[in-house]
Formats: structure tokens, sequence, C-alpha cells
């Protein structure tokens, strides 16, 4: 038997090149993902009260969704403060955040909970959990949240004062924001072209609004009128609709038919006006019965994800998702519609709370 | 010399009745006779994988990719869907080829190959890099071949096989193989229950407690018939069957905390060809029908999906040797794909397909060969982008061999790109790129030893690739991304003689950067960017040796960050697996042998996973027994 002699074998100039191009490929790797850590930017100093928190989605089963601060003094942008307060990760796809009695409520729809937390140190103070997929909750009662879910085909509803479950409201379909008025609850319902009325005190269902197929968001203006906006349906050729409700009589007191899906409806702070995207952002004063054809602030290069005004100076914060797949941006403009600032966020920026 | 070697090369198509004097006559029936991925051998990079079929007998096609080449296996977990990607392309780019029909599904046009157990394989061979001008949409990274062929001498093997492991998974499985000169005929049965209750660190809880998977058991039974007729007139007709249902459940991520899914697969792939050879020239006939059947069941979000796709595929084709070692092969395929989904909702969508190939391989000279390939299809009654391929071999040296390639490749949009409810996209284009590749091979051999060292660099620019977006209440997919797709990839691989003992490794290395060069939106981060799920390196290395009856080895992979995000902002860390195998072949008594094999799987029990949320299993063992039967007349191969 010849024996092979590998000495000479490695030394011939296709290994030689080999070695010496891995060599320097592994070295200009190494560097390289030095920089691609994320960074950690936590500020010490900030007690959560000039600024605006950032509530980032984060993707499908990845379990990166994140909670970021702005300060709105500084400019300073603080990533994942859930995180950062509580040594351990938010979860997977954080839906929405309120704030009831000083906590902030953080409902984390894909893992099934909703995280509740001091409002200014953010130190988690307790966990609800047993919710199949939890969208938003808001406070009815003094001792009641209702909170609405994707999947299970009814409205959870918790005692604040345990944080236990210990009813639900039978409701078929996808329920998914809502407001409280007069005891009454008004619950929008994806799968339908309803908003749903629940009386806070008994739970019971009283009454159902046509508002236009697929509402999503839902708020309250000044004089205690209900405005939703619905997605519509371009493939069935239902136009998207914005309905304002009169919250005693349950009916509808104005409807407004957009050219495109509508969302992200909500007012400023002083509820005279409303604000909603469509393929923009759209401004509507509470007692106006025409809707300008335009949008206030028009989608130039961005794809507009999530809305908020801020209290005081009325700006606007919306956020553009990109891809879905990368760190979305967030664009402060001024209630006038120009650009201020823009700034990266987390994964799919959503919602916002000013603090 | 060489001749015979070519010889040998092409073994296995070579029928008893041939006199081997007349060698120059036979090497060029049998280049006529041999199959399409042996006649198209020299068009691209290739790896056989046919020991490891045989040694991972217990595992599935994901395990030996991954293991054993440079393929990223996109695992969802211990057991769970596994799709591969070549070169940093998507897991619909890789065309899997069965017996010369691609099983690429219909509905999404990707393939799990943890539902391919090794146990059913005869021949396993991965050709890397575009090949649409042979096999048509979807093989725009590369194709995994799964064939068989006949081998008609007078033999009749059966085997017995058991195999249990640490994670209470079982596997019990028995081969017939019957051959005549006339006749070969070959059944598989193989039924699995496996619990597959593995062990991983929950992450996402605080402290990453130990837990044991309960969501992940799966049942499954598969049936392979193959029978080969050798009729007078040199013509062979074969008919095969493969038959396989699988029930899993699906764990959700460790992120979400309720129950699981459940998936029932079932597929049914039935094909038959009739071969008939003449002096220079031989005609193929050959048609299939794959069904395709998913019940996918989610109780808590009151989901049931179900879908079925069926497949009919026919192609015929005829090669000539026109000119001493010139080859002109013609070629037509006609399919027709009916799907139907609840995704779908009332539409019932078909497919019809229509495609044209000429090929032709050439020797010019003595040391240099090509093969040139062009394919026309018509889809749906409108014109595809035209693809073809070029390569050529160049022998510098005895050992040393130049190859260089350029080619088309295309995807076309499947059933659910174009019809799911709401969002399909019925004005999708094709997906559709070039290809451009070089390799430089030396081989050395003797007698028994051989080592041979490969080296590749290729370059892919894809565009119109097609992602999903939402749009409001739902996702509709879009012809966006432009991505260029270029690395390096080198191998040493070969078996030594040390005194009575075998020695033998195959060690890969590779690099391979994939980025998106297209953005709409001035915003967007990823320009530029690592595409997702796509490690920029990974290398794969097993040593082992054989001593007797006695054979064991060591194989140890390593697999770079994946990003998770396009912009590249966050990542998985990277991680080495290693797993070792040892086995011993009893002495045979009255035509019987048994084999034990045993197997440490993730050998230094590390803590990773592939797709985020999905943790792989922690360290397990395996045992597995093989009782052969054989009453051959002849001298084993």
């Amino acid at each position: 038997m010849k024996k092979i002699n590998l000495r000479t074998l490695t030394k011939k100039t296709s290994t030689k090149f080999g070695t010496i191009f891995f060599v320097i490929l592994f070295l200009f790797a190494i560097s390289s993902c030095e920089k691609d850590k994320p960074e950690e930017n936590f500020d010490f100093t900030n007690s959560f009260i000039n600024g605006v928190f950032i509530l980032n989605e984060g993707n499908f089963n990845s379990g990166n969704s994140s909670l970021s601060y702005y300060n709105l003094k500084t400019g300073n942008l603080s990533d994942d403060v859930f995180m950062q307060a509580n040594s351990y990760k938010l979860g997977d796809i954080a839906q929405s955040i309120s704030k009831i009695n000083n906590m902030l409520f953080i409902v984390v729809n894909n893992s099934n909970k909703i995280e509740v937390v001091d409002a200014y140190s953010l130190k988690k103070l307790f966990t609800i959990t047993g919710f199949v997929s939890p969208r938003y909750c808001a406070q009815v009662a003094t001792d009641k949240l209702y909170v609405t879910d994707l999947f299970s085909d009814s409205i959870a509803i918790v005692r604040l004062s345990d944080g236990i479950i210990y009813k639900k409201i039978a409701c078929k379909g996808w329920t998914e924001q809502l407001v409280v008025v007069n005891d009454k609850v008004f619950v929008t319902n994806v799968n339908t072209a309803n908003v749903y009325v629940f009386d806070a005190d008994t739970d019971a269902l009283i009454d159902s609004i046509n508002v236009g197929y697929a509402p999503n968001s839902i708020c309250l203006d000044g004089d205690n009128n209900v405005w939703a906006a619905s997605y519509g349906n371009s493939l069935q050729n239902i136009k998207a609709t914005v309905t304002k409700i009169d919250s005693k009589k349950f009916e509808v007191l104005q409807s407004f038919e957009l050219a495109n899906a509508a969302s992200a409806i909500c007012a400023n702070d002083k509820r005279d006006k409303i604000y909603f995207l469509s393929k923009g952002v759209f401004e509507i004063e509470k007692s106006a019965t025409t809707l300008s054809s335009s949008p206030f602030i028009a989608e130039t290069g961005y794809s507009f994800y999530g809305l908020a005004v801020m209290p005081n100076t009325g700006d606007l914060f919306l956020s553009d998702a990109i891809d879905y797949i990368q760190r979305g941006n967030v664009i402060r403009y001024t209630n006038t519609g120009e650009k201020v600032t823009e700034f990266k966020a987390g994964i799919i920026p959503s919602s916002f709370y000013f603090q | 010399m060489r001749i015979c070697f070519v010889f040998l090369f092409f073994y296995k198509f070579c029928f008893a009745q041939q006199s081997i004097t007349d060698s120059v006559y036979v090497i060029k029936r049998v280049e006529i006779q041999s199959g399409k991925n042996q006649f198209y051998k020299k068009a691209s990079k290739n790896q056989t994988l046919d020991s490891s079929i045989i040694d991972l007998q217990n595992f599935s096609l994901a395990d030996i990719l991954n293991r054993k080449s440079p393929v990223f296996v996109k695992n969802y977990g211990q057991g769970a869907l596994a799709t591969p990607s070549f070169r940093g392309t998507s897991a619909n780019h890789t065309a899997v080829v069965w017996n010369g029909f691609n099983l690429q599904s219909a509905m999404n046009g990707t393939f799990d190959l943890s539902l391919v157990p090794a146990f059913l394989l005869d021949n396993v061979e991965l050709n890397y890099g575009g090949q649409s001008a042979l096999y048509g949409s979807g093989a725009i990274g590369g194709v995994i071949q799964l064939h068989s062929q006949p081998k008609f001498q007078n033999d009749f093997t059966v085997q017995l096989f058991a195999s249990y492991n640490s994670i209470l998974d079982r596997m019990n499985g028995i081969k017939v193989n019957y051959s005549t000169t006339k006749l070969h005929t070959v059944l598989k049965y193989l039924n699995q229950d496996n619990k597959n209750e593995y062990q991983f660190y929950n992450y996402s809880k605080p402290n990453s407690p130990l837990e044991i998977q309960k969501n992940a058991a799966q049942k499954s039974n598969a049936i392979v018939f193959e029978n080969y007729l050798n009729l007078k007139n040199n013509q062979i007709v074969s008919f095969k069957t493969w038959y396989q249902i699988n029930d899993r459940n699906i764990p959700s991520s460790i992120f979400y905390n309720l129950g699981s899914a459940n998936q029932q697969d079932e597929n049914l792939r039935v094909c038959a060809d009739w071969i008939r050879y003449w002096n220079k020239t031989k005609l193929s006939v050959r048609a299939a029908n794959l069904n395709e059947n998913i019940v996918y069941e989610d109780s808590l979000s009151f989901l049931k999906s179900i879908s079925n796709s069926n497949t009919s595929i026919f192609e015929a084709d005829v090669k000539r040797e026109i000119f001493p070692n010139h080859y002109l092969e013609l070629g037509t395929n006609v399919t027709y794909i009916v799907g139907k989904s609840n995704g779908y909702s009332s539409l019932n969508p078909s497919i019809n397909k229509q495609a044209l190939l000429l090929s032709y391989k050439a020797l010019f000279f003595r040391k240099l060969s090509g093969i040139f390939s062009a394919r026309q299809e018509i889809f749906n009654g409108k014109v595809v982008p035209f693809t073809f391929s070029g390569s050529l071999n160049y022998t510098i040296l005895k050992q040393l061999e130049l190859f260089a390639k350029a080619s088309k490749n295309y995807r076309l949009p499947t059933f659910n790109d174009l019809y799911w409810q709401p969002g399909g996209n019925i004005n999708l284009l094709p997906e559709q790129g070039y290809c451009e590749e070089i390799g430089l091979t030396y081989e050395i051999k003797n007698n028994k030893n051989k080592v041979r060292i490969e080296n590749t660099l290729y370059n892919k620019n894809i565009k119109n690739w097609i992602i999903w977006l939402p749009q409001f209440g739902y996702w509709s997919p879009q012809n966006i991304l432009q991505v260029w797709s270029r690395g390096y990839e080198t191998a040493i691989i070969g078996n030594i003689f040390v005194n009575k003992v075998v020695v033998f490794f195959d060690v890969r290395y590779n690099y391979a950067l994939s980025t998106n060069q297209k953005t709409n939106s001035p915003n967007d981060a990823s320009l530029n960017k690592q595409l997702i799920y796509v490690p920029i390196y990974n290398a794969q290395s097993t040593i082992g040796f054989v001593y007797k009856k006695f054979k064991i080895d060591y194989n140890h992979s390593y697999t770079y960050y994946r990003y998770i995000t396009t912009d590249n902002y966050y990542f998985l860390k990277p991680f080495q697996v290693s797993n070792i195998s040892a086995s011993y072949i009893t002495k045979q008594y009255k035509s019987c042998a048994l084999t034990v094999a045993t197997q440490v799987n993730n050998l230094f029990n590390t803590e990773y996973e592939v797709v985020s949320g999905r943790p792989m299993s922690l360290r397990f063992y395996q045992l597995s027994l093989t009782l052969k039967f054989n009453k051959t007349n002849h001298e084993k191969n």
C-alpha cells in the first residue's frame, strides 16, 4: 500500500490560498460582529416623567418585544426598559399599554399574559395569566378590568385587587380596542362590522352598532361621542370607514368613507380633534360633518403603523414598521404637520404612552 | 486508463450480459443508459451521501444534511420542520427531486426534510447551484436528488431494523430486496412511534429551567415499493410508489405558554417509466402523480386547515450520441397541478405547465468537456423567462480539474403566493437570477487511498424575490427583494489505509454572504445587510475509522451567528454540536448478520437553537439493531 504524504498535499497552492483567505475572512468577521451587538442604552437618571413610552411588538415567536422610553427633554432613547428594570424579557408580541392607578398594564399577546409594573420605576408588581390571546384592556369599574382577545371568542374580566380572571363574557370573533364612557364599554370586533356595547356593572351585552367592516380602533371625544375606525375589505369592495357614535343613544351620528383602510384612531388631550391613519394622517374636528379627501400628513416614503398625540403640544408621534422584520422608525411631527425628528425604536413600534 | 476509470464509475448501470472486452462500446452505451442525474453529473458541484444513508439509518434526511453538508438546515426543533437552504437562498429555492420529479410543495414551494426517513432512501446526491435548465422552477440554490436504480442480478435480502433512543423514540422497519436478471423488486416498510421527549433549557423563563418537551410526539407509517423489469430489446420498465403518513404534535415556541398544534401529512407519490435504448440512442417516457394532503389543527385558536395538492407530470426525452462523445438531448415536460385549501376559499386553483428542454453534452479533445442546457417553460399560458446553463470541466493535470459554470434560474410563484385569500397576488412575476461558479478539485488516489480537495467560488444575483408584507388586516406577497449571494466552499475528503485500519474524513468549511440589494423606502436599514437565517460561516467535519467489523466516527459542526432581523440588529448566537457513533457487525451465521449501532447525539450537551424560540435537544443516546439475511448468488459489491 502506498502511503500518501499529507504534508505535501497541504502545501498545494489551492489549499494554501484557502487557508489565508479563511484567516482574513475570519478576522474580518470577528471585527464586524462586535459592532453588531445591540447597544446597551439605559439612562439610569430617567424617572420616566418627561417622555413617551414606545411599545414594540417584536416578531411572532421571537420573544423580542420591548418597551422603549424616549426622553423628550434630552432626546435620548432607552431600549428595553422593562428588561433593564426586571432582568427578564417582556415576552412575545407586546400589544398594548394602559395606565391604571399609577400602574402600567402591558398586554403581551403571544405570551398570554399582562405584565403590571409600577409606572415610575417600571418594577414588576404582578403578572396576570390565564389568557388565550389577550389584546387590549380597560378599567371599567373600580375593581374590574376587561381584557379583549383574538382567539378565545370572549372578553376576560379581571379583579384588579388580586389580578385573577374570575369571569368571561362570550363574544364571538376578534375583540380588539375598547373605551369606557358612562359605565358602558364600547368594544370593536374586527371579524364583524360591529362595535359591541356592554354594561360595565352587569357585564351584559346591551347593543351592537354597525360601523363598517373590521373596526379596529376606538376613542372618545370631548362631547363623549365614540369614534371608531374600520379597515373595510378591499377584496369585497367594502369601503373603510370612520364612524362617530352617540354614546347614550347608541346611534351613528356621522360616517365617513375612506379610500384606504383606516386605523389607529385617537384624540388629542383637549379631545377636540380626532386623528387616524388611512395611508397618511387625517385630522378632523370633533363636530365636523365633512372630512377632507386628502391626509393632513401624507405618507412620503413611510408606511405609518402607529399614531399618538402628545399632550400639551399636540405634536404627533408616528411609527413606521418598514418591513416588519427590522427595527422600526418613530417620527415626530408638529401639530401643523412639520417633521421635527426621527429615530429608531424596537421591532414594530406600535403603541405610545406619554408620561 | 481513463476509459477504465469511467467504466468503473458507471458500474451500476452495467448489465451482466455485456462483454467487458468491448469497453469503448460499453462506455457509450452506459453513458446513454445512465439516469438523468448521472448523465448530467458534471453539470454542477456534487456531493454523494449514500454511505451516510446507511450509517444514519435511524435519522431523517434533515439530520444527514445537517451533519454532512454545508446546506443550512433550518430546524424548528428536534424532529420538527426542517427546510434546506443552499448558498444563502431561501427554503423554496431548493428542489428535492425524486427519481426525476420535483417534490417541492405546489402550495408553498418548500419541502420538509424531517419527513424523509433515511431508512427509505437508496441514493442521495446534492447538486450545488442553480439547475433550473434541467429541473425547472425552484432549483435556484441547489438540488437534492433522491433516486434508486435497478440491480438485475440474483439476490434476495431481508433486513429487519429496530431503533430506540433516550428521548423515547421507537422505530421499526423491514426491507425486502428480491432480484433476478429480469426483475428487481424492493419493499420497505417503516413504523415510527416517537414520544420525542427531549430536554432543553427554557430561556424565556427566569433562571432558564431545564424542561422536558411533552408536546412534540410523532407517529408515522411509510411504505416504499419499487419494481423494475428488464425486458428484451433493451427495455427497462419501472414502477415506484412511496406512501407515507405522519402525525405530529407541534410544540409552540417557548414564548407561548399554552399547548400545541397538530399536523398530519399524508403523501402518496407514484411514478413509472419506460426506457428503451439502442446503440446510440435512448428514449425515456416517464409519468408521476404526487398527492399531498395536510391537516393542521390548533385547538387554542380554533383553527383547522385542510390543504391538498395533486400534481401530475408527464415527461419524455430522447438522448442521442450524434458524434463520438457528443450527445444531444431533447425533452419535454407537461405538468398539471390542482390545489384545494380553506386558504384559497372557494377557488380550486390549478397550474398548467409545459416545458421544452434542449441539452448538449460533449467531450472536446481529451481534457475539456462541457454541458449546455436550455429550457423554455410556459406557465398558465404565459411564457416564463428563458433559462439556460452552461458548464465546462477542464482536466488541467491528471489530478487537477477546473470547473466553471454560468446559469440562469427561476422560481414560479406557488398556489399560496397567487391564490391565498386574502392577500394572494395573481400578478406576481417569477423570481429569477444569474449564477456563476468556478471550482478547482484536486484528487490523488491509488489502490486503497484517496484524498480529494475541493474549492468552489460562487456568485448569484436574484431579483423579484417574493416576500410577504402586511397590508392592514392581511398580508400579501410582492416581488421586492434583490439578493446578491456569493461565497466560498472548501472541502477535504478522503480515506486512508493505516495498517489494517481505514481512516476516513470529510471536512468542510463554507462562507456565504447573502445580502439584500434593494430597498423601497429611505429609512429601510436592510440595504446591504445579510438575509435573516443565513449564517455567514458554517463548517462540518466527520472523522472516523473502520477496523474489521468495527466502525466509529466523530462528527462536529459549527454554525455562525444568524440574524433574525433584516437590519441585522438582533441575532442568535453561534453554536457547535458534536455527535459520536459506533457500530459493530457480527459474524455471519446461516446467511444472517447482525449490526449493532449506538450513537450519542449532542455529545457535549450544548444548549442551542437554530430558529428563535425553538431550542434543540440536549444530549440523547441511541441504539439500533439491523438483522440482515442475505441469499445472494453473486459476490457482494
